[in-house]
């Protein structure tokens, strides 16, 4: 039984000059106590897709078509007072850069404390223990005196880990991580997953992961969304599409990075290089959006937009190669 | 055909004076303590290590940018550290730097021709002479000369990378100070400025002191490696041995932490290490990573251990690293094969 969905979901943008198509016709859904990861480069759509789900989206971007469906409740058409009792509590996110997500002139334990306020009934003392023991539960020893301090006088580490115990304040159902490792050290990096696997092992909550690093969605996810240009193009689980991406896209983000390899027989291959950037949203024209970066592009390509199709069991790609081969 | 040294480093300290809030209990913050090493000519050497390690200020010690506390720092035969005014000023075309952050590091009120042209300013060469080099650094970097007119803003991340390079290439120095070159780049634009790297390495002979936290990155790019801690080296290899046979505890955690994308070839766990590195104000006495060490033994608190050279020129500074008939090892944590028993 899957806790949140998303059906063919577009976001648009609304600007002087007219619409552009930030996400288009995105589905997706996800159970309890697994993660998704969402991955693609800057400007595919991915964190718009984040937003639309918490309804955070920024002035002149609206969700346009497609139902988000929370526990069977539908997400897009509430009322914003029915919306923030949501927020925070059964759907919550975790941003990339914790310094600017919190609140300077409050201590760290006042605004996990304002969540709590918020969305349950505690008296002031339980809500005063309830935070320490959620400053504890994310690895922070001293939770009383860390409580009171101010986000500049921890480290980032530590400042990414009160968000996490903000955003699980609650215990929501689903927790949105966007870039949540992109700002800190690799050893960080690895106490913060550890974290959150152990707390998803405990409370089953299903993680959606936003990030562009293929290492971080290996290590943590079970399945991935590949986005390019707001359109989804490749998905299935992380294991085949790791090993078989069908998508030249998806076999360029892997390519691109140059991979850690330990060992004495390391054959370090060069990394290939994804020609060009992300095509601005509003040049697109009917074919791939891909397309004019795509060594295998063909005159079909151009002209027409592949469809996302089963390449093999939930395995599905939008590429018009792989699907005749 | 023997190596030849261009940059030595020699026991390079960086203080910096951190007052308590009311201006009383002056303290004195050591960014880097005691860093030597040496790179060859047309090597690529890298540092690695977490944010507050002092990898940055090496760097920025090296190019003359914060003032060296202590040591010497040489290139070729000329004492950078000794070097003043005017005399500094000149030899700068020597060695230049490429910055994190292309879209602060490119003066968004000049056209590209005239960032790239700014160094040159310290050279007395005529201006035709400027202008065929302007056009041919622009080649080198990718960049087409009708882009020479345009303002930064008017580029891509990738795009104002190759002009901070092209800005560091034009006046011929024979030292690169890369300080996390591709990390503020999107994904698939970083492996285009690393190829690019590499094939003016390939083509000019140029040596790259490369800073990053990225260890694929590293492995990827760099010919030595040094690992620091708390502004200290604590290894230094040659890039086969680090990532075959890391010796110091910390290489082998901070190894294990990264994830690996590439199907059935992460045989490894993280070694998950515990709290935050301590405070450099206060240092520990004994090993600097003692605190945090996986593996930390009783004598590891008491005494620090010496940055110990081995025969194959590697240096480690761990108690436990020890040498016999020609192999290396660490008695307490192995090799890579152990890292699953740590984690």
């Amino acid at each position: 039984m899957s806790v949140l969905k998303v059906n063919h979901l577009c976001v648009d943008y609304r600007s002087r000059t007219g619409h552009i198509r930030l996400v288009d016709d995105v589905s997706f859904d996800i159970q309890p106590n697994k993660t998704l990861a969402i991955v693609g480069e800057s400007g595919c759509g991915k964190s718009m897709t984040a937003l639309a789900m918490m309804r955070l989206l920024p002035d002149g971007a609206t969700i346009t078509k497609g139902v988000i469906t929370l526990q069977g409740t539908s997400l897009t058409g509430l009322p914003e007072a029915q919306m923030r009792d949501i927020r925070g509590a059964s759907m919550s996110m975790i941003f990339q850069e914790p310094m600017t997500s919190l609140n300077p002139v409050f201590s760290v334990g006042e605004q996990i404390a304002e969540v709590l306020r918020l969305h349950t009934d505690l008296d002031k003392q339980q809500v005063r223990e309830k935070v320490q023991a959620l400053i504890r539960s994310v690895g922070i020893s001293d939770a009383s005196q860390r409580s009171s301090a101010y986000p500049h006088e921890l480290s980032g580490g530590m400042r990414q880990r009160i968000m996490i115990a903000m955003a699980l304040a609650c215990s929501p159902k689903v927790l949105i991580a966007d870039e949540p490792t992109t700002a800190v050290d690799v050893t960080v990096q690895a106490q913060i997953f550890s974290l959150l696997r152990d707390l998803q092992a405990r409370t089953s909550t299903a993680i959606i992961l936003i990030t562009h690093d293929m290492g971080v969605v290996a290590e943590m996810a079970d399945d991935i969304i590949v986005m390019y240009a707001g359109r989804v193009a490749e998905r299935g689980s992380v294991e085949t599409v790791l090993s078989q991406p069908a998508h030249p896209y998806t076999r360029g983000l892997i390519d691109c990075v140059p991979h850690l390899q330990l060992g004495s027989n390391i054959s370090l291959k060069p990394v290939t290089e994804i020609p060009g950037v992300v095509p601005a949203l509003e040049t697109i024209g009917a074919g791939c959006p891909f397309v004019s970066r795509c060594g295998l592009s063909e005159e079909k390509c151009e002209a027409v937009m592949p469809e996302l199709l089963e390449v093999r069991p939930s395995h599905q790609v939008a590429c018009w190669n792989s699907q005749e081969a | 055909m023997i190596d030849q040294v261009l940059l030595t480093v020699q026991d390079l300290e960086v203080e910096f004076a951190s007052k308590s809030a009311l201006g009383r209990n002056k303290r004195v913050v050591k960014a880097v303590n005691g860093v030597s090493f040496s790179i060859n000519k047309g090597d690529t050497f890298g540092i690695v290590g977490e944010s507050g390690s002092g990898k940055t200020t090496t760097a920025l010690a090296i190019m003359r940018l914060v003032k060296a506390t202590k040591g010497k720092v040489s290139l070729g035969d000329m004492v950078l550290t000794d070097l003043q005014g005017e005399a500094l000023r000149r030899a700068r075309r020597r060695f230049q730097m490429v910055f994190q952050d292309p879209f602060s590091s490119l003066n968004p009120r000049l056209r590209a021709r005239d960032i790239v042209a700014e160094p040159l300013a310290m050279l007395d060469r005529s201006n035709k002479d400027n202008a065929r080099g302007l056009e041919e650094v622009f080649a080198q970097v990718g960049l087409r000369p009708e882009q020479m007119d345009l303002f930064p803003h008017q580029f891509s991340g990738g795009q104002r990378q190759r002009i901070a390079l092209a800005r560091a290439l034009v006046t011929r120095p024979e030292l690169i100070v890369c300080d996390e070159p591709v990390s503020a780049l999107d994904v698939a634009i970083q492996a285009q400025i690393l190829n690019l790297l590499k094939r003016i390495q390939h083509d000019l002979d140029v040596t790259y002191l490369f800073i990053s936290h990225d260890l694929g990155v590293v492995q990827y790019i760099c010919d030595w490696i040094a690992v620091m801690y708390l502004g200290q080296i604590v290894e230094v290899a040659p890039r086969a041995s680090l990532f075959s046979y890391p010796l110091h505890p910390y290489t082998l955690s901070l190894l294990s932490a990264v994830p690996s994308a590439l199907p059935g070839t992460k045989a490894w766990k993280a070694i998950t290490l515990k709290g935050e590195p301590p405070s450099l104000i206060n240092l520990p006495t004994g090993c600097i990573f003692a605190d945090r060490c996986p593996v930390m033994q009783p004598e590891c608190q008491k005494s620090p251990p010496a940055l110990r050279e081995l025969s194959d020129g590697r240096r480690v500074a761990c108690h436990f690293v020890e040498e016999k008939e020609g192999t290396v090892q660490n008695t307490l944590t192995g090799g890579l094969e152990m890292i699953n028993a740590l984690a």
